[in-house]
């Protein structure tokens, strides 16, 4: 396989922005590894997956089998168990699988590998305001679809600030909810959470006659939610827009284009509970169009309707 | 404004969830929902970990508090019991250190 020297250039930014954890003694520092203590600190995490949305969508599993017709899988569950560690760190092993055949582009795709998110500064401490907050991820991938499989390093960037209890004036901070005034109560609540990566992707096995083939990929993601009359309602209906634009960067034995957009819209509202809560129950409207090379997800447009019944343990 | 923390495990959290969220301590109370009330993303909910972990360890240094309970956090009330729960059960009126907990409060 010839491994383009970017690459290796890549690989010494993954390096140097995690050592420039030189910090990183306290990300170690962080952890305790008696075994006593994976079990008894209760660092099992299950959902749809694993990526940062802000709204977190619970797993599911969908199987129809129509008279006379050939039975179709939707199935999303990612599950972490994370090393107990506290504070600033979460780290531990993970598993994804994400399938869907009621489509006419298939997406079946398993991912499993070691995650670790970081938080790089208390912003409850005195002098900071604001944190960066990165994920990285390393793993295999096994995409059942396209018969390859590859290893993934993936390294994602969000900033987290401190909120300024919903006032307009903190309206441009990211990861913090502004409330728009009306009336007494609110005309809209708002966030959005921006984030930027970098997916790095080195194929190990593909089907006979063609190469294995890399990619490094730029990432941008942009999720912005709304909640009209808020007050009024209690947050219980929502909206969401997300964007994701990717560009390989780097690639070798690939071909294809280099750009990949996907874009999802969704709407819903609470019938049970609000988001955040340990027992919900609602409906959901969605429309996804675009391509996620990360998830395995083929050009298509889908539109969705669900009801979403939640329990956290 | 007059300093009004209180260096209790009630007082510290209630300091941490002020911070973080924007809200005036003297504003937040225990049936305060997190997301709802006080308007915290689950980004900002996890990001209370560092500041309880610090408040649980004055009581039982290497205590663990994870973001992604956290973030789950429901009421302020529920911060609390987490926080009281890795520090070993003590009342939440229990006093911390307030010489060790400035210390680190600046980190």
């Amino acid at each position: 396989m010839n491994v383009p020297s970017s690459l290796s250039a890549w690989c010494s930014a993954l390096l140097l922005a995690i050592s420039g954890a030189s910090q990183a003694t306290s990300v170690a520092a962080q952890c305790s590894f008696l075994p006593g203590k994976w079990l008894s600190s209760g660092g099992l995490t299950v959902r749809q997956n694993l990526d940062k949305a802000i709204v977190a969508k619970p797993a599911f599993a969908q199987w129809t089998r129509p008279a006379g017709g050939t039975s179709s899988r939707e199935i999303g569950i990612g599950i972490r168990f994370d090393a107990p560690c506290g504070g600033l760190v979460e780290a531990g092993p993970f598993v994804e699988i994400l399938q869907n055949t009621l489509t006419e582009k298939r997406q079946d795709v398993r991912r499993y590998g070691l995650a670790l998110e970081w938080q790089s500064r208390d912003i409850g401490a005195v002098n900071h305001t604001w944190s960066p907050f990165f994920t990285f991820r390393l793993g295999g991938k096994r995409d059942r679809v396209m018969n390859t499989d590859a290893i993934q390093i993936n390294v994602f960037f969000t900033p987290i600030a401190r909120g300024v209890a919903g006032q307009l004036r903190g309206w441009y901070r990211p990861n913090v909810i502004t409330r728009v005034p009306a009336f007494g109560g609110s005309l809209f609540d708002f966030t959005y959470a921006p984030t930027v990566g970098l997916e790095n992707e080195i194929g190990i096995s593909a089907p006979s006659g063609t190469d294995e083939a890399g990619r490094t990929r730029l990432s941008t993601d942009g999720v912005v939610e709304v909640y009209p009359l808020a007050t009024l309602l209690d947050s219980r209906v929502y909206l969401r827009v997300r964007h994701q634009f990717r560009h390989e960067i780097a690639r070798w034995n690939a071909e294809g284009t280099r750009s990949h957009r996907w874009f999802e819209a969704a709407g819903g509202f609470y019938l049970v509970g609000h988001a955040g809560e340990k027992q919900t129950a609602g409906v959901e409207f969605g429309y996804v169009n675009g391509k996620n090379p990360e998830e395995g997800f083929l050009e298509q447009e889908i539109t969705t309707i669900r009801l979403v019944l939640r329990r956290t343990p | 404004m007059p300093f009004q923390t209180r260096f209790t495990i009630r007082g510290l959290v209630i300091h941490n969830i002020s911070t973080i969220s924007g809200f005036p301590e003297g504003d937040i109370e225990d049936g305060d929902r997190l997301r709802y009330d006080l308007l915290m993303t689950a980004a900002q909910r996890g990001a209370l970990a560092p500041g309880f972990q610090k408040i649980a360890r004055s009581f039982v240094p290497g205590a663990i508090v994870r973001r992604s309970k956290c973030a789950e956090l429901n009421t302020v009330g529920d911060a609390v019991k987490l926080v009281r729960e890795a520090a070993g059960k003590p009342p939440t009126d229990a006093l911390v250190a307030s010489r060790d907990y400035l210390t680190v409060s600046f980190r």
